[in-house]
């Protein structure tokens, strides 16, 4: 079953929210368009590696390391548009839930 | 006054690459590596494999007889490290000692399978004492059995350095005349939890590590123990021991920067090597070598190397190598290890190679080659820089080098201000959310207690918290995850809050606080050993004002298995409580200066029960004082104790009848008895913790506007 965009960033965000610990905060608090690190949204390198990690969890898609994975990091938006691209991104992975 | 130097007269070592100091030094210098394909234990499909293990480590012909079910890896090696320590210095029978270990992991590699399996509650008695190797204090028992017992211990976690602040805190006890030799090292095994936690990071590299090379990828995990017998030089002279080197200067300090990045100025370590060659009397020139840190990852190298370059300049003749591309990090043990191979570089005029360094990143530095060389060294430094930014500076000079000019000092210390968080805390209300976002309930405590106490001014402040366990559900959860889902889901944020020392370095992040920060671990007696610990470094000038504090969060671990296991003998536990207790400590005049001061540290005392409160040096109660008791942990026996003694009419506080008994209550106790002597009524405050036959006793007295 394919996914809506937005049900797709939906959950990009919820992903964020829970593997981040960002307490206090719900899905409308975060910009789809602003940058997650750096003066964004304050994440650091530690909450990268745990992302891609959470993305591989939920989505079955491997984010590469390095100046690639940065990129794909940039924003929610950002993160949805290599969701996408990826193969099977626009369908849920089998086991995410 | 004669200048007091402590000498290092023994070392022992076990690691990757001999187990023993000879065997580890010879290959060492022939620039041999230790690394090698992982084979301890499968831990599934990791980044790397690559670590420096110790092969062929026979548990079994190190355990005493009938100890072998529940003797660790990492007591073990401990324990070989101790005994080769101890034959080489020739230590004479029935001597003062102390044991003074760093670690990270304890006996996780025997007990994390056990801990994380999904029937914890079935867990039956017979098996659960297969447990005792788990905190981090075990391998102080095991060490001190095997040389005829000790006077006094303490296991010390700062992440990697924890190894070094040992020496450190073995200097404080002979300068203090507590002891007449320290036993102080390091001991880490390899376990699951930090190869899947390092992978999980990136923080390896798949291929045998290569620390300053510009293409260097990450750090190999180690395993090991070192041992180094450190005594007065007075000692020393009198019984004609060999000297291989002397332990003459040191800095510990931390960057509050972050919980896994070093700072990437190195401004913070420049200051702390500087700091450390002050203290042994040495020019940036006398230095032949440097031992560094060099893990192999990209930021902690290239903050080490701005660091040296600053302190030493870009045509020094100090040769610097990292000896972690031979033997691995061995994390906690790392210190300790890399202080034993600075002495005997010393002791033997040879300076260890550069393994896998090709092309540096930074010109300079003068790394040696691919094998160590000859040469006459006057000193050297041994640097460790651990995650949270816990660093610790050792300085050594060679054995023919005259003592520094500079004499020891006994710093008087006060205790400015204290606050107390009970079960009905909620910490997490006193902090930034978003800071402190990943914090577990022992972090929030320990950064809740530091934020509670009232700090004018904005000096330089350490953090010494006692935490006898650290958070082992995280811990099991975080393993149980990597059974199931694999190990490429583990999720590494969580990794960095698993080290005993976490809280302490949260909360030095998170406050700011760049003094000593580090975790020491003592079971029950866990509060009074961070308190005795945090005197001791502003007694010996390391610091001059430290919060010392013990957290005991709720932990459904530690209240069903671990706690009821380990819980002292000879007390009859009221229920199990929860807590934090913290005190900040200054060194007098400068609070006196500050124009704060709620009491001073008059006396520290330690006995026998058996013997009675007198005979361990507490003074005996004069009648015109207005006096309280305040009782932590305390067993029958030391009641007896008490009852016997002249403080037996004083009315006494007893905190384990309030609170319930926890680690943290002996941090309870000192805090509470701050806060008495504050309200201004009482001039002395003794506060008293015993079990398992020993006390430590703690005399404090109020500080008016007339002294």
């Amino acid at each position: 079953m394919s996914l809506g965009t937005s049900e797709l960033k939906r959950r990009i965000k919820l992903a964020l929210i829970e593997e981040l610990d960002l307490r206090g905060k719900t899905e409308a608090d975060i910009d789809e368009a602003a940058p997650l690190f750096g003066d964004g949204l304050g994440l650091d390198s530690l909450d990268a590696l745990q992302l891609a990690m959470a993305i591989e969890e939920r989505f079955g898609v491997s984010v590469p390391e390095g100046e690639a994975g940065r990129a794909v990091f940039a924003s929610v938006n950002a993160i949805a548009e290599f969701l996408v691209r990826s193969s099977g991104a626009s369908q849920s992975a089998p086991e995410a839930g | 006054m004669r200048v007091r130097r402590i000498a290092v007269s023994g070392v022992g070592l076990v690691s990757a690459l001999g187990q023993s100091a000879p065997e580890t030094f010879r290959a060492l210098i022939s620039g041999v590596r230790g690394i090698g394909p992982l084979q301890l234990f499968d831990p599934g499909e990791v980044r790397s494999r690559q670590v420096g293990e110790v092969r062929g480590l026979s548990v079994a012909d190190i355990a005493p007889p009938g100890q072998l079910e529940q003797f660790s890896r990492t007591e073990a090696m401990a324990v070989a490290a101790a005994r080769e320590a101890v034959s080489m210095a020739s230590l004479p029978a029935r001597a003062r000692v102390g044991v003074v270990l760093g670690g990270t992991t304890g006996g996780m590699f025997e007990t994390e399978g056990m801990l994380s399996s999904p029937d914890l509650a079935q867990l039956a008695p017979v098996r659960s004492r297969d447990l005792v190797s788990y905190p981090l204090s075990a391998s102080l028992a095991r060490v001190a059995e095997a040389v005829g017992g000790a006077t006094i211990t303490r296991s010390i976690c700062s992440a990697c350095s924890g190894g070094a602040i040992a020496l450190v805190q073995a200097a404080a006890w002979l300068e203090r005349g507590e002891v007449d030799f320290v036993l102080a090292g390091g001991a880490d095994g390899l376990c699951r939890l930090t190869v899947l936690g390092f992978n999980a990071l990136g923080a390896t590299d798949p291929e045998p590590c290569r620390p300053f090379d510009r293409t260097r990828a990450g750090l190999n995990l180690g395993e090991g123990a070192a041992v180094l017998v450190l005594e007065r030089e007075a000692t020393a002279l009198a019984r004609g021991a060999d000297v291989l080197a002397w332990l003459d200067g040191y800095a510990v300090g931390a960057e509050a920067h972050h919980i896994t990045h070093p700072e990437p100025s190195g401004a913070r370590a420049s200051q702390l090597l500087r700091r450390a060659l002050e203290r042994a009397g040495l020019a940036a020139v006398d230095v032949g070598y440097v031992n560094a840190h060099g893990t192999g990852t990209q930021q902690n190298d290239a903050m080490e190397a701005r660091a040296l370059l600053d302190v030493f300049g870009s045509d020094s003749r100090t040769w610097v190598s990292s000896s972690k591309a031979q033997l691995g990090h061995t994390l906690g043990a790392a210190g300790a290890i890399e202080a034993a191979l600075t002495v005997l570089a010393l002791a033997r005029g040879a300076v260890p190679p550069s393994v896998g360094l090709v092309e540096p990143e930074l010109s300079g530095l003068r790394h040696v080659g691919g094998q160590g060389h000859s040469e006459r060294l006057e000193a050297a430094l041994s640097s460790s820089f651990g995650f949270g930014g816990m660093s610790c500076v050792l300085a050594f000079s060679a054995q023919h080098r005259p003592a520094p000019a500079t004499e020891a000092v006994h710093r008087r210390v006060a205790v400015v201000s204290a606050a107390l968080l009970d079960a009905r805390a909620e910490p997490e209300k006193l902090l930034d959310a978003e800071r402190s976002r990943r914090f577990d309930q022992g972090s929030a405590l320990a950064a809740a207690g530091v934020a509670t106490l009232s700090q004018p001014g904005s000096a330089e402040t350490g953090l010494v918290l006692g935490t006898a366990f650290g958070n082992v559900e995280r811990t099991m959860a975080f393993l149980s995850r990597a059974r199931e889902r694999g190990p490429r889901l583990v999720p590494p944020a969580e990794f960095p809050h698993l080290v005993p020392s976490a809280p302490a370095g949260n909360a030095s992040v998170y406050a700011g606080l760049t003094g000593p920060v580090f975790a020491v671990s003592e079971l029950a007696q866990s509060g009074e050993a961070a308190f005795a610990s945090a005197c001791d470094l502003i007694a010996q000038g390391v610091a001059t004002r430290i919060v010392a504090g013990a957290v005991a969060p709720r932990d459904a671990i530690v209240e069903r298995v671990l706690g009821p296991l380990l819980e002292p003998a000879g007390f009859h536990a009221t229920e199990r409580g929860e807590g934090a207790g913290f005190v900040l400590l200054s060194e007098l005049s400068a609070a006196r200066a500050a124009g704060s001061v709620a009491a001073e540290v008059l006396g520290r005392y330690a006995g026998e029960l058996a013997l009675g409160l007198s005979c361990a040096g507490v003074p005996e109660l004069e009648p015109s004082w207005r006096a309280r008791v305040v009782l932590g942990i305390a067993a029958l026996k030391l009641r007896e104790a008490l009852e016997a003694s002249s403080w037996r009419a004083v009315p006494r506080l007893d905190l384990a009848g309030q609170h319930g008994y926890h680690e943290a209550l002996g941090a309870v106790a000192l805090a509470t008895a701050a806060q008495l002597l504050g309200q201004g009524e009482l001039d002395r405050v003794l506060v008293l913790s015993g079990a398992n036959g020993s006390f430590t006793a703690t005399l404090l007295r109020r500080v008016g506007t007339e002294d």
